[in-house]
C-alpha cells in the first residue's frame, strides 16, 4: 500500500496530501488535520488483517492450552526427579497428573512403566506396557530402563517351564518337594525359590527360607521380593542388623519401597526403638495411607508407644476390610502377649 | 555444511516478517506517527518496511524501533509454549503442535529490529538536543542491534526463535518443577 506525498506541497506551506492550506505547521511533514489524521490511521489491508486475526486465534489457542500443559509438564518433570533419587511412589503420583493432559504421551508412560514396577503396581505395569507396545522412542536411555523393568518384571511371574511342571497342580498348594526337586533342575527360576521360600515362611521355617532365598539372591542379588522377605524373617529370628541390612538393600533400590520402610519399622521397633518406629511407620502411612501391612505396623507402633487410642482406631478398621483383619491378627497377638515383640 | 540463502529462510518464516512490520504500524498508530508506506512482505532485502513521518520525540522514535522485538517475543513465545511441552516433553506432538512451534519460532526470529531501525534511533539520539538518558538507553539498543544483524550470519536470529519458543518453555518448567 503506497499513498505517495506531493514533494513539490512539501516544500511549500500547504498539505503535502491534498494541497489544503490549512496545514498543521508543529511537524517536520506539512499535512492538514484530516490527512494527518488519515495518515496516523494508515489502512491496514484485509489480507493483512485476516492473517492478524488467525495470530490472535492461534494465540488464544494456545494460551487455552498452556496452564493445562504447564501442569503436566511440571508433573512429568518433577517425576524424573524424584525417578533418579528412587523415589518411585511420587514419581507415580506426578506422572498421573501429568497423563490426564497426555493419556498418549510414550515419555510419561514409559516412566510410568518404571514406577509402577517398583511400587509392586502389576496391572497398572500390564496395561501401561500394552500401550507401549510397537512403539518408538528416540529416548534410548529410557527405552533401556523400561527393558529392564520388563526383563526383571519376568522373575515375578512364573515360566512355562514352570507351569508346565507342575499343570496338575493346578488350583492345588504345590508340595515343598516337588518345588525342591524342580529347583534342583531349575536352579536359575527365581520364581520358583520364592515360591518355596514363602512356604518355608508360613511354616515358620526361617531357617529353610533363609537358605533358599540366598540361593535365589546369588542368582539375582536385586530381586525384590528375596530381598523383602530377608528382611522380614531376618527380624524373625532376632537377627535385627542383618534384617536393617536387607531392608535398606531394599531401599537402595526403591526409596519409596512401602514394604521395606514398614518392614524396618518393625525391626526398629522391635530392637526397643519405639519412637523411631513409629516415625518410620507414619512416614509411611503419609505415603499410602491404605496399606494394610503398613496400618498393622502402625498398630504395633501405637501399641508399644502406649498411644491405645489410635492403637484402637486402627484395629476398628480391620471390620471394613478382610485383608486388613488378616494383617491385625499379628496386632492382636503382639497386644495379647502370645507374640513377644522386643 | 551448505549455504542456505538468507532470503529463503526469510520467505519459509515469512509469519514473523509481517508481524514485525505490523507491530512498527501499530505502534506509529499509538503514538500518533503518520505512516506513508508500509510493506508487510516482499521478496528482497528488506523484506518489509514500514516508511514514516520522523519522530520528533526521541522517546517514541526509540519505542517504534525496537516494538518489534518485544511484540514478536512476546506473541512467539506465547503461541509456541504449549506446543513445544508436547513435542519436545512428552513425546507426542499432534500437527497442529508442529505448526504452532512452526508459527513460533518465524515469529520470534524476526524480533530483531532491523538496521534501518538502528539507524533511524542513531540520527535521532545524535542530535544535541537529545537528553542524556534517552542517549544512555539509546547506544546499547543501537550496539545491539547491530551485534543481532552481524549474528544474523551465524543464524543468530534463528537461534532467538528457537530459544524464546523451545527454550523458554523447557527453561521455565525446570525452573517450577
Amino acid at each position: 500500500m503506497d499513498q505517495t506525498l506531493n514533494p513539490e506541497a512539501e516544500k511549500s506551506s500547504v498539505c503535502a496530501s491534498c494541497s489544503s492550506p490549512e496545514v498543521l505547521n508543529d511537524y517536520p511533514v506539512k499535512l492538514c488535520a484530516n490527512c494527518r489524521n488519515h495518515f496516523i490511521k494508515y489502512p491496514i489491508p484485509i489480507w493483512v488483517r485476516l492473517f492478524g486475526a488467525g495470530v490472535v486465534l492461534l494465540m488464544l489457542i494456545s494460551m487455552l492450552w498452556l496452564p493445562k500443559n504447564f501442569h503436566a509438564a511440571i508433573a512429568l518433570s518433577r517425576a524424573e526427579k524424584a525417578e533418579k533419587t528412587r523415589n518411585y511412589i511420587t514419581e507415580e503420583n506426578e506422572l498421573r497428573d501429568a497423563i490426564k493432559a497426555a493419556p498418549n504421551s510414550l515419555q510419561i508412560l514409559s516412566h510410568l512403566a518404571i514406577a509402577s514396577f517398583y511400587n509392586n503396581n502389576f496391572t497398572t505395569l500390564d496395561s501401561v506396557l500394552d500401550k507401549l507396545k510397537g512403539k518408538n522412542l528416540d529416548d534410548t536411555s529410557l527405552v533401556n530402563r523400561v527393558n529392564d523393568v520388563i526383563e526383571s518384571s519376568k522373575s515375578f511371574m512364573p515360566t512355562a517351564v514352570y507351569d508346565s511342571s507342575f499343570v496338575r497342580y493346578k488350583n492345588k498348594v504345590i508340595p515343598d518337594t516337588a518345588l525342591i526337586r524342580y529347583i534342583r533342575q531349575h536352579s536359575t527360576d527365581t520364581y520358583a525359590s520364592l515360591i518355596l521360600a514363602s512356604s518355608y515362611v508360613d511354616q515358620e521355617k526361617y531357617g529353610s527360607a533363609d537358605t533358599i532365598l540366598t540361593h535365589a539372591l546369588d542368582v539375582d542379588p536385586k530381586f525384590l521380593p528375596a530381598l523383602e522377605i530377608k528382611g522380614m524373617l531376618k527380624r524373625e529370628i532376632n537377627q535385627i542388623d542383618s534384617s536393617l541390612y536387607y531392608c535398606d538393600k531394599v531401599l537402595a533400590i526403591n526409596n519409596q519401597s512401602l514394604y521395606a520402610l514398614s518392614s524396618k519399622a518393625r525391626t526398629i521397633l522391635k530392637s526397643g526403638n519405639h519412637v523411631e518406629g513409629l516415625k518410620i511407620a507414619n512416614l509411611v502411612f503419609k505415603l499410602n495411607s491404605h496399606f494394610q501391612y503398613n496400618l498393622a505396623t502402625l498398630a504395633i507402633a501405637y501399641h508399644l508407644n502406649q498411644d491405645f487410642k489410635k492403637r484402637d482406631a486402627i484395629l476398628g478398621l480391620a471390620a471394613k476390610d478382610s485383608v486388613l483383619a488378616s494383617y491385625l491378627t499379628y496386632v492382636k497377638d503382639v497386644i495379647s502377649g502370645k507374640v513377644v515383640y522386643k | 555444511m551448505f549455504f542456505i540463502p538468507g532470503i529463503l529462510i526469510t520467505i519459509c518464516t515469512f509469519p514473523g516478517v509481517i508481524v514485525h512490520e505490523l507491530a512498527h504500524q501499530l505502534f506509529c498508530r499509538l503514538l500518533k506517527v503518520p505512516v506513508f508506506k508500509v510493506v508487510y512482505f516482499r521478496f528482497g532485502n528488506p523484506a518489509g518496511y514500514v516508511q514514516h513521518e520522523i519522530v520528533t520525540n526521541k522517546w517514541h522514535q526509540i519505542l517504534i524501533s525496537v516494538c518489534p522485538f518485544f511484540v514478536n517475543t512476546i506473541l512467539g513465545a506465547l503461541i509456541a509454549f504449549p506446543a513445544a511441552i508436547p513435542i519436545f516433553k512428552f513425546n507426542n506432538g499432534s500437527p497442529l503442535d508442529y505448526l504452532l512451534i512452526y508459527l513460533g519460532v518465524s515469529i520470534a526470529m524476526h524480533a530483531f529490529p532491523s538496521t534501518g531501525d538502528a539507524k533511524s534511533i542513531l540520527k535521532t539520539i545524535k542530535e544535541a538536543e537529545t537528553p542524556i538518558w534517552i542517549k544512555i538507553v539509546g547506544y546499547p539498543i543501537i550496539g545491539l542491534i547491530y551485534i543481532g544483524s552481524l549474528g544474523g550470519f551465524f543464524w543468530l536470529d534463528l537461534l532467538y526463535g528457537i530459544a524464546v519458543a523451545v527454550g523458554l518453555p523447557n527453561l521455565l518448567v525446570s525452573i517450577f518443577s
